[in-house]
């Protein structure tokens, strides 16, 4: 469970750093439409939130073990 | 706390890879290119009667065979004047060539170079231009042809599509031109609504579009539409020769400078730039403004502008700008770029009459 956490903490990192990226050379140049070229990474960085959202839910919602581990 | 460090290291660099193969893959590769189609030079020589309308293209519907893909070509409509007779006090009987003029029976072109002080620093974008003084300086070719099909557009790599470019100059000797500048980069525009492309009077694209749109028409004059006025059918019926979709238009319907301008906010600041002016059929003029160096920082659409409206043109357009202005003239670079020459994926051609 950790190991999942912590991987999908580090493809947020990465879709995020995307994602800003695109939308900053989408400001100089909005006829390339960089965000438009990366929404699969959109949609990844949607999800790996979803999922640590609920990782994060169901961990707190478990009596006695609701302390996050680092 | 070194491995946190380095994780977060690990992550930059692996989203910095993601970005340039984002880039690579949607901008640089060749992409399902279409072959541009030949130019009919032979249908439109000199003795095609003035005014005369007919449907270009090889079969009747006005449709194009080309290598790959089926294209349609607008409709011929030439001009009732002779633009010979017109501007008969232009053009000479033999070719007469200098360093910054040029004519023949077909042709003139008149190269005119301009530096002045604007005594106005650019403080946009945090500041960033304010390194580059308040210098401009620009040329300005004043064109006058005998023919539209001296006025001439071209594909790098001869291929329509995302990836392909060019040399100016390179391309410039392959058409054999007089005088080159780039184009609108139209490759570069990738987003969904990205317009319409006529060149030589061939449609390559139709789609919607949000910016505005010039069309140079097969009779010479030049029409800027807005992006919900644009039609294909009425650009094809009314003999659209070439379009281009980078924008904006700086003057209004009475030839005056507009105040503001249908473009994105990093355009509306100082750069380096390209556009065309139109006068009146068969006379226009190409201008290339230096910029992002300390003898020449750009110049702003208004200021653009209000050289379009000085020199009296009914029509002007901002093509594409930064380190893609460039302008060859008889195989020499005309202006002064601030980088080395940059590749680009479309560009204007005058020629003389082959």
């Amino acid at each position: 469970m950790d190991r999942l956490r912590g991987f999908l903490l580090h493809i947020g990192v990465i879709c995020s750093c995307v994602c800003m990226v695109a939308k900053v050379l989408d400001w100089y140049n909005p006829f390339m439409d960089f965000t438009g070229h990366v929404w699969y990474m959109q949609i990844v960085l949607y999800l790996a939130v979803i999922v640590l959202a609920l990782m994060g839910r169901y961990q707190y919602s478990q009596p006695g073990k609701c302390k996050l581990t680092r | 706390m070194k491995k946190r460090i380095l994780l977060i290291t690990i992550d930059l660099a692996v989203a910095a890879l993601v970005v340039l193969a984002v880039w690579i893959v949607n901008y640089k590769m060749p992409q399902e290119g279409i072959k541009a189609a030949t130019f009919p030079q032979k249908e439109f020589g000199r003795d095609t009667a003035p005014g005369q309308e007919r449907q270009s293209g090889a079969q009747s519907e006005g449709q194009m065979e080309t290598q790959s893909d089926s294209l349609i070509a607008t409709n011929v409509v030439m001009d009732t004047q002779d633009w010979h007779e017109k501007f008969a006090d232009k053009f000479t009987d033999t070719v007469v060539a200098t360093d910054t003029s040029y004519t023949s029976p077909d042709l003139s072109i008149q190269l005119s170079y301009s530096h002045y002080d604007t005594g106005m620093l650019d403080s946009s974008d945090e500041g960033k231009h304010v390194k580059y003084g308040t210098q401009v300086s620009y040329v300005l070719a004043d064109i006058y042809v005998g023919d539209i099909t001296c006025f001439q557009t071209a594909f790098a790599q001869d291929t329509y599509g995302v990836g392909y470019s060019e040399k100016l100059s390179d391309m410039s000797s392959k058409m054999k031109s007089v005088l080159a500048v780039n184009g609108d980069s139209y490759s570069n525009n990738r987003h969904q609504d990205n317009g319409t492309i006529i060149r030589n009077g061939v449609v390559y694209r139709n789609e919607r579009t949000d910016v505005e749109t010039c069309v140079l028409n097969w009779d010479g004059t030049m029409d800027i539409y807005s992006p919900d006025q644009i039609d294909l059918q009425k650009l094809i019926e009314k003999g659209a020769y070439q379009s281009w979709i980078f924008g904006p238009g700086l003057l209004d319907e009475n030839g005056k400078a507009k105040q503001s301008f249908l473009t994105w906010d990093y355009i509306r600041q100082s750069h380096p730039r390209t556009a065309i002016g139109y006068y009146e059929p068969g006379h226009y003029c190409l201008l290339l403004v230096d910029g992002r160096q300390e003898s020449s920082r750009g110049m702003f659409l208004e200021e653009m502008a209000k050289v379009f409206e000085d020199l009296g043109c009914k029509a002007a357009y901002n093509l594409d700008g930064g380190h893609c202005s460039f302008m060859t003239f008889r195989g020499r670079t005309a202006n002064h770029p601030y980088k080395p020459e940059y590749e680009v994926s479309d560009g204007i051609f005058i020629s003389a009459k082959q």
